[in-house]
């Protein structure tokens, strides 16, 4: 399946409209990585800051919240393009 | 004169006056509009007084649960303090959740979220959720995992070096299917950490370790819970089917047996789905299903079915499409025996298999916790179950107790082998006879005998409680008296 449109296969597209595509995706992902980051600092950095370092309960929030993370986005986009499919192409977005 | 006298003299012997009652007040209550508070009758004292004490014994058996999970977290508390690497990861408990007979797995989940997800979360330990849906999902997920390491294994003896891909074409030569595969394999290897994030412009760690490696002794790495008396068998069916049983699946022995059992199940699943109609019983019947497919030991799929089980094997495809595939068991227990352990495949590995990923060593080394569900159900069983019900807090004492054993590694213990087999058969006393009695009859693996092979039992360790030798599971006396009839 493509994620976000990447890979998907819309028929003769030209350069620039695949640059543009590229673009877009990366923006999207960006953003997508910037809420991550945030929400999961939020969620399991203790807000005391007695040390630098992680310890092991906050690193295994991590690992756990960004996992989490992404397969929610993945699936949203999956879903997100099927009803995009199922209305028009322009539904894409 | 005689007549008031009369009148006189009848005035106290009247019966049946009520003496006024007590009534508390105040002129400033009456002032205010406030009524007269009087004392409750006594109906209605027995009332609330019933009433309080069902709530206050739940409150209290509550605010104990609470105190205990408290406690027990207090206690592993400052293992998740400890500073870990960023190049690390933490220790992996594996957690095996099977619902009780003729229920939903919702009610051995809650069991995992209240007394056993919060011990590991506050020891700060990662933890893989295995739930199951259907008997043998657990079966199969073990053994796929020990056949996938030694399909690994057998691909690195066969091919030491991969043969290189000398294509080398132009990218006018790519044709539109070309450009697609190319599109795919890009993405497959694609990773964001190239295009965003800190490792943009900082180097990618490279070797990641699980804190699982430190120790060089197996029994300090991971950990394995089973919740249920069920996930427990079918724990132990996956990982003798994994580590004695074939890699691929044995081909069709025999048609003319399968035949007559076919015959015989097509009529047990005519009278069992006419017998039962009730909601919970289907649950059940669900559970049950793939039984004849999946579990007994004379069955395979056939072309040559009767019509009904063509129609439930499509249903059943449609299943393993949408589920976890269930695989019918590659080696019978009895076969146990005279298969070679360890498997020929990993005898490099030495005494201890390890992931060859991971290099953790698996399930079967590290140390294991079964957990009972007890789950009683059926209208006549009430008054137990509200007496189990006001009693919790000695449920999540044991539970939350040995969770941190398993943590802590405490008083590890080596498997034994005929007491053993009875980790949490308690819980088989709430098993619903008419389940149990359907299981024996379609050869369930829950209702089988667990079976473990004295190769493979060396190499278990348990941290439950041991267990006293007079324990024995109700099913195999059942099972006598039916076998009798």
């Amino acid at each position: 399946m493509s994620f976000l449109g990447f890979g998907n296969s819309q028929p003769q597209l030209t350069s620039e409209q695949k640059i543009s595509a590229a673009e877009t995706e990366l923006d999207l992902v960006t953003d997508m990585f910037n809420k991550l980051v945030d929400n999961c600092y939020k969620k399991c950095i203790n807000t005391q800051y007695t040390e630098g370092e992680l310890n092991k309960n906050e690193s295994a929030c991590l690992d756990r919240c960004v996992a989490k993370y992404f397969e929610t986005n993945v699936k949203v986009g999956e879903n997100m393009q099927q009803l995009g499919q199922t209305f028009t192409n322009a539904g894409k977005f | 004169m005689t007549d008031q006298v009369k009148e006189k003299t009848r005035a106290p012997v009247v019966k049946n006056v009520k003496p006024p009652k007590k009534i508390f007040t105040n002129p400033a209550f009456q002032a205010m509009g406030i009524p007269a508070m009087k004392l409750p009758s006594r109906n209605w004292t027995i009332f609330w007084l019933g009433v309080s004490a069902a709530i206050g014994g739940f409150a209290y058996d509550k605010y104990q649960q609470k105190q205990i999970i408290t406690k027990y977290t207090n206690i592993v508390k400052p293992l998740a303090e400890q500073k870990m690497d960023t190049k690390t990861v933490p220790r992996k408990i594996t957690v095996f959740i099977a619902p009780p007979p003729s229920d939903y797995l919702e009610t051995s989940l809650k069991i995992w979220r209240r007394y056993v997800k919060p011990v590991l979360y506050y020891a700060g330990l990662d933890y893989d959720v295995i739930e199951e849906d259907r008997q043998g999902v657990i079966r199969t997920e073990v053994a796929n995992r020990i056949r996938e390491l030694s399909k690994n294994a057998l691909k690195v003896n066969d091919t030491p070096e991969m043969a290189e891909k000398p294509k080398q074409k132009s990218e006018i030569e790519l044709t539109r299917a070309e450009e697609i595969e190319l599109g795919k394999q890009y993405k497959n290897n694609f990773d964001w950490r190239d295009a965003i994030g800190i490792f943009y412009k900082h180097d990618k760690p490279k070797d990641i370790a699980s804190e699982d490696l430190k120790s060089p002794n197996p029994l300090e790495t991971g950990g394995v819970i089973c919740l249920g008396r069920g996930a427990y068998k079918e724990y132990l069916a996956g990982l003798h089917e994994g580590l004695l049983g074939p890699i691929e699946p044995p081909a069709i022995e025999n048609i003319d047996e399968q035949e007559k059992s076919n015959s015989v199940y097509s009529q047990i699943e005519k009278t069992a789905t006419t017998d039962l109609h009730d909601e919970k019983i289907t649950v059940m019947e669900e559970q049950l299903e793939e039984v004849p497919i999946t579990v007994d030991e004379t069955t395979t799929e056939n072309k040559s079915e009767s019509n009904d089980n063509n129609a439930t094997e499509e249903e059943k495809r449609k299943d393993e499409e949408t589920n976890v595939k269930v695989l019918k068991p590659f080696i019978l227990p009895s076969e146990y025996e005279s298969s070679v352990f360890p498997p020929l495949e990993l005898q490099s590995k030495g005494d201890i298999i390890r992931d060859d990923k991971t290099s953790i060593p698996i399930l079967i080394h590290q140390p294991l916790l079964v957990i009972p569900v007890p789950n009683l159900i059926g209208f006549l069983a009430i008054p137990q179950r509200v007496y189990r019900f006001y009693r919790k807090r000695y449920m999540t004492e044991e539970i939350c107790s040995e969770v941190t054993q398993l943590v802590q590694r405490d008083s590890l213990r080596p498997f034994q082998t005929p007491n053993d087999l009875q980790l949490a058969v308690d819980e088989e006393h709430d098993w619903p006879n008419s389940w149990i009695k359907q299981g024996i009859k379609r050869k369930s693996e829950w209702t089988r005998d667990v079976v473990v092979d004295p190769r493979l039992g060396n190499l278990i360790h348990t941290c439950n409680k041991p267990v006293p030798d007079d324990v024995t599971s109700p099913i195999s006396l059942l099972d006598a008296s039916s076998g009798e009839n």
